[in-house]
């Protein structure tokens, strides 16, 4: 078997079994469980008359899955791909096998990709699908190609904070405090700052990408001036390819001494 | 140095003043030596220094000072020399949740075999630990001494030359151990070499005559246990003579150059001496000259322990 398939492979089958994956799971269903009791709501005339379904969705969308649950899964799932091997002591035996250290590091960033995007997407997809029933049906279909585009920014998210996490947790010894710090610090409040400062943000371009209007996507839209589509997914990818790079670089050379 | 009385094949691991310290604390100080192929034990105290070394010929950390090199190439980021290396490390670590067959399966596909001669050596290496009936068990369920052998079928598993093996006799009952021993030695006798550490003098003993000393970070001895004995010659060594006349023995031993001290007990005498082989050469002259009757002769110093005991002091 391919080393980077096998690297793949085994750390799949350790985050798939992993006691963060239930309880992370459990927690990206929350949203549909909103966007039910939401329907309902609206289907029972309950509240303001002008809610709609897309307009539950957009908020769902930006508030609690952008805002909240995107750096939440790559957070948690980010930091913990090197530094639980650490805390676990089990990074010796992938170092006494045949394979690169940028290998095992590429390796296990994509079995948290493969994580990060089975737990976010279908639960947004299904979030998304129960407010169109409040929805009429043809307005419903229309909305399809928002629903894939709000998937591509989440996938998006997924790859660049989770190549942003991965190397926290690889050259931090407290990578969950400093991926909050910076979640909380500069995704967030930084966000808030008008002028450019927010461009050196991730958060700026997957806001960009958003198929919502400007109010509906939470306070920071209102206030930035959006970058273009192209210029947006180029940025984003170019920054998880960077930070995937220097993660691995970084990993190769760096020695993890084990505490006795 | 070397650690084995045969220096001719070549050596499985050099060391040239190997040095290594986490910040105010040193793991390893200076350390130079050739191990040879075959068995050697790595003895010392907890916090002795074994397990720096073997992280640092296993290419886990660098050196702070000097080189070593493991089957004549260096280490630290080497990873293709892992495919001739396993390693068992001390600590009880594993993937949660899985089973034995599927933890030892998924490390060795880290060594790009088919997929089919991964599921092959997986079994064979679970056998030859004695796991097989246990293979579909979740690691977590296994007894200490079962996650200690599912520790040395993953080292064992890719048929390697060099087998490098942290304490792994650690937490197993007697039983264990001396199968666990039993298998080292015919990995060994297979035409692998090892080394193996431990706290515990005796199951090194049991392993292998080939020995290197640890503590305080330095090798204190090394070589084969009967000329590691020999460096203590020169040491105070006692022997306790059980006899019916003890004062009149003291009273002629006394003058002896070879006797450096001398303890009266009510049925014997305690004498401690540097120069032993020539204090048993003379001693039976005396006892016939004085017609008494021993009916006791201890050397309480004149095993490994003890000599274990003064390196380590």
């Amino acid at each position: 078997m391919n080393p980077l398939n096998a690297v793949f492979r085994l750390s799949l089958a350790v985050l798939f079994k992993s006691k963060r994956t239930l309880v992370i799971g459990m927690l990206c269903f929350l949203p549909a469980l909103g966007s039910l009791i939401g329907t309902m709501l609206i289907l029972g005339e309950v509240g303001p008359s002008d809610v709609t379904g897309f307009g539950l969705i957009s908020f769902i969308i930006v508030n609690a899955y952008v805002y909240v649950l995107l750096l939440v899964v790559t957070l948690f799932y980010g930091t913990a791909l090197v530094s639980d091997e650490i805390e676990d002591k089990t990074i010796t035996y992938l170092f006494m096998r045949p394979v690169p250290k940028p290998t095992i590091y590429v390796g296990k960033y994509l079995a948290y990709l493969v994580v990060g995007l089975a737990l976010l997407l279908p639960s947004a997809a299904l979030t998304f699908l129960i407010a169109m029933f409040a929805d009429p049906a043809g307005e419903a279909a229309r909305h399809i190609p928002v629903l894939l585009k709000d998937l591509g920014v989440l996938a998006l998210g997924v790859l660049a904070y989770g190549a942003l996490f991965a190397l926290v947790g690889a050259q931090t010894k407290r990578p969950v405090f400093f991926g909050l710090g910076f979640s909380i610090v500069w995704e967030t409040i930084v966000s808030f700052i008008p002028g450019y400062l927010n461009k050196l943000t991730i958060k700026h371009y997957l806001i960009s990408l958003l198929p919502h209007p400007a109010g509906e996507r939470g306070i920071t839209g209102i206030f930035e001036a959006a970058t273009s589509a192209p210029v947006a997914i180029t940025v984003l990818l170019l920054v998880t390819a960077g930070l995937l790079a220097l993660g691995a670089w970084l990993f190769a050379n760096r020695e993890y001494v084990l505490e006795q | 140095m070397s650690a084995g009385s045969s220096t001719s094949a070549a050596p499985v691991v050099q060391a040239e003043g190997l040095s290594r310290w986490y910040k105010q604390v040193i793991g390893i100080n200076d350390v130079t030596l050739v191990i040879p192929p075959g068995i050697t034990g790595l003895l010392g105290p907890n916090g002795a220094g074994k397990s720096t070394f073997m992280k640092l010929i296993t290419g886990q950390i660098r050196p702070s000072r000097g080189s070593v090199k493991v089957m004549g190439e260096p280490v630290w980021n080497n990873f293709e020399l892992t495919r001739r290396m396993g390693f068992c490390p001390e600590q009880d670590a594993f993937y949660s949740g899985m089973t034995g067959l599927k933890w030892v399966r998924g490390l060795l596909s880290l060594n790009g075999q088919p997929k089919e001669e991964t599921e092959r050596l997986a079994l064979a290496a679970l056998a030859s630990v004695d796991l097989l009936d246990a293979k579909d068990k979740k690691i977590g369920a296994y007894s200490k001494g079962m996650r200690q052998r599912v520790k040395l079928a993953q080292a064992i598993a890719h048929n390697p030359d060099l087998l490098i093996l942290d304490e792994p006799l650690g937490g197993m009952d007697p039983m264990g151990r001396r199968s666990t021993i039993r298998m080292i030695k015919e990995w060994a006798a297979q035409g692998r070499s090892i080394i193996v550490s431990s706290h515990i003098l005796h199951e090194i003993e049991a392993m292998t005559s080939t020995i290197l000393l640890v503590n305080h970070g330095r090798i204190v001895a090394e070589g084969n246990v009967h000329e590691i004995r020999e460096l203590i010659e020169d040491h105070p060594h006692r022997i306790f003579i059980q006899c019916d006349n003890p004062r009149q023995l003291a009273s002629r031993l006394v003058g002896w150059k070879e006797v450096s001290g001398m303890r009266l007990d009510e049925d014997g005498v305690e004498v401690q001496t540097s120069r032993p082989d020539n204090f048993f050469a003379m001693l039976p002259e005396v006892i016939l000259a004085e017609k008494l009757r021993v009916t006791r002769l201890l050397s309480p110093d004149d095993n490994l322990q003890a000599v274990f005991d003064y390196l380590v002091k």
